[in-house]
């Protein structure tokens, strides 16, 4: 397996000289660049993408929540706090990581274990550099005191709401702050499909196609939800999906 | 009023009330009765003003075991219709008792007897609610004094508690480490360990010395201020190592408030939010300085530092509430505390008075 990249977005030097030093005893890490505010951060994933970030939360300016949302697609991320009960409490509502400082090293071990295992699955698909993101690609998205890292392949669909977009995975229906067409620029064509104005459906979710009155479709959804595909879409998504 | 000393004082107290109202009572009988018939040199009259006094007290003894087991812990219908229902009783027994000593007194000596004479003109429905009166007006004097006894008792109670919910109050208030900041010296101490470990060594000695000076300053309500400058000195050591160039530190004392006695930890919360608030939102950080100077009769501490005062949605300005309301426990009406903003600079001044 090739090396893993890595970046540091911490604004305390010696807190960064730790984290290298915790670094330095797995060498499978690389670490390509640090930065210690959130825009310099952004800069610095946008150009070098990445696999590993680790992010302190407490910051000038910018917290770390906020350069996750700044992202399109977010690296795997490991955030690093000292002491943060509101911020830690968020996580519990997904897959992020988090080392306490000091780091212990064990923990710290046990948690480049588990990148390791979740970039291996990611290699599977094909590398190719492009605007869009796939399946694995990870969006952020923090909607009030929660915050979600979704795999984009685990939408079922997403709506519009007002000049946002509500996010259908799982249980969940968190808020994105971007509008759909922002967020369809990004979607991976292959399986996300504009059912109508309003929504974007993926087509792995789909339970039931019906037809429904002139010509439109109507869509059962593995969640329970139903959406109904406008006429001039229908003509599109059949072809799609050579009905 | 619970211990076995009260109960005793309060038995002592309803004696010595007791027997003077009654022989009040008597006395008062003795005064206001006219001398013109002669009926007040009789023995007759004197056993008559002694039975009284006899008959009350022992009647309202009864009465006092009854009432005593009422309390007001649990006062409704049902306590009332006792009461009552004493009343009556014992209404009754005192009428019987009166009217039977009359009816004894009567017989043994008719000539000089008027009492039932006095029975016959009144009627004995008047000597029964005579009775009923008597014993009325005792039974609301007797309760009137364990209402006040009462309400007195649970007055000093909740003083106590006020001063024991104070004294609680004050010491969650004070002397509380940041754990935030803790952790972040710590983790930032171990990365200097790799650069210098004279430094290192020296700032770990810092951080002890804050947490002695939270943990142990904890039980007091006032240290000198230079005192409480050794553990700004720590703060802003600590605060450096995690913001290096970004932070600037200048402090301006009057010698003469060196020795004033302060509220532990207060200057410290303030120089706490001027970097957490301040200096750490601010990229190419700022300065923090503190000034402190006597005014008339007043301390006055001042916290300035680069920034704008805004209200973060997230804060629960705990850190603010805290220092106001230690001052207003400690100093009721007579200390200040505000909070401004003006040129990008962010200002806290603390006014108490100088002892």
């Amino acid at each position: 397996m090739s090396s893993i990249k890595a970046v540091i977005v911490e604004d305390s030097r010696l807190a960064r000289n730790e984290l290298k030093e915790l670094i330095k005893k797995h060498p499978e890490i690389e670490l390509i660049g640090e930065a210690e505010n959130v825009d310099a951060g952004f800069e610095l994933i946008q150009s070098s993408h990445p696999d590993l970030l680790f992010l302190d939360i407490n910051m000038p300016e910018k917290d770390g929540f906020e350069l996750l949302e700044m992202l399109d697609e977010v690296p795997m991320t490991i955030f690093t706090t000292a002491f943060d009960e509101y911020a830690i409490k968020s996580f519990e509502y997904n897959a992020l990581d988090y080392l306490l400082k000091p780091i212990n090293e064990k923990r710290f071990a046990l948690a480049i274990e588990k990148v390791k295992g979740n970039l291996e699955r990611k290699e599977g698909e094909s590398n190719s550099i492009s605007e869009r993101l796939t399946g694995n690609s990870q969006i952020f998205i923090k909607d009030g005191e929660k915050c979600w890292l979704i795999k984009i392949g685990n939408i079922s669909h997403l709506e519009i709401v007002g000049n946002y977009t509500r996010v259908f995975f799982d249980d969940q229906r968190p808020m994105l702050y971007k509008s759909l067409n922002q967020v369809e620029e990004k979607l991976p064509e292959k399986y996300f499909f504009r059912a109508n104005r309003q929504q974007i459906i993926n087509t792995n979710f789909i339970q039931n196609v019906v037809p429904w009155f002139n010509g439109k479709l109507k869509l059962y959804m593995l969640n329970g939800d139903e959406i109904e595909v406008s006429r001039r879409q229908s003509y599109l998504f059949k072809d799609k999906m050579s009905l | 009023m619970g211990t076995k000393k009260n109960s005793l004082k309060w038995t002592l107290a309803f004696w010595a009330v007791n027997l003077f109202g009654w022989g009040g009572i008597a006395f008062i009988a003795y005064a206001f009765t006219p001398s013109a018939d002669g009926y007040k040199e009789t023995n007759l009259f004197l056993y008559t003003l002694l039975a009284t006094f006899g008959i009350g007290i022992f009647t309202t003894t009864i009465l006092r075991e009854y009432l005593k087991r009422i309390t007001f812990d649990d006062f409704g219908t049902k306590e009332l219709l006792k009461i009552f229902g004493a009343i009556t009783i014992i209404s009754i027994l005192y009428f019987g008792l009166t009217f039977g000593f009359g009816y004894l007194m009567g017989k043994f000596d008719e000539e000089k007897t008027k009492l039932p004479e006095i029975y016959k003109e009144l009627g004995i429905g008047l000597a029964v609610f005579n009775s009923f009166i008597t014993i009325i007006g005792w039974t609301i004097i007797y309760m009137a004094v364990k209402v006040a006894a009462k309400l007195n008792a649970s007055r000093l109670e909740r003083a106590e508690l006020n001063a024991t919910v104070r004294q609680a109050q004050l010491n969650t208030l004070k002397g509380q480490i940041n754990p935030h900041f803790m952790f972040n010296s710590l983790n930032n101490i171990r990365g200097l360990m790799l650069e210098d470990i004279e430094k290192s060594r020296e700032m770990l000695t810092k951080l002890s010395e804050m947490l002695r000076y939270s943990l142990t300053k904890n039980d007091v309500n006032a240290i000198p201020l230079e005192e409480e400058l050794e553990m700004i000195d720590n703060y802003i050591s600590l605060a450096k190592i995690q913001f290096e160039d970004r932070l600037q530190y200048i402090q301006e004392i009057a010698p003469e408030t060196l020795k004033t006695p302060i509220p532990p930890m207060v200057i410290q919360l303030l120089v706490e939010n001027a970097s957490k608030h301040g200096i750490a939102n601010l990229k190419d950080g700022g300065v923090i300085k503190l000034s402190t100077k006597h005014t008339e009769d007043q301390l006055e501490i001042s916290v300035r530092n680069t920034g704008k005062l805004k209200i973060d949605s997230k804060s629960t300005q705990l850190g603010l509430k805290n220092i106001k309301q230690r001052l207003r426990l400690l100093y009721g009406n007579n200390a200040t505390f505000e909070l401004e903003e003006f040129n990008e600079e962010v200002l806290a001044t603390i006014k108490i008075p100088v002892a």
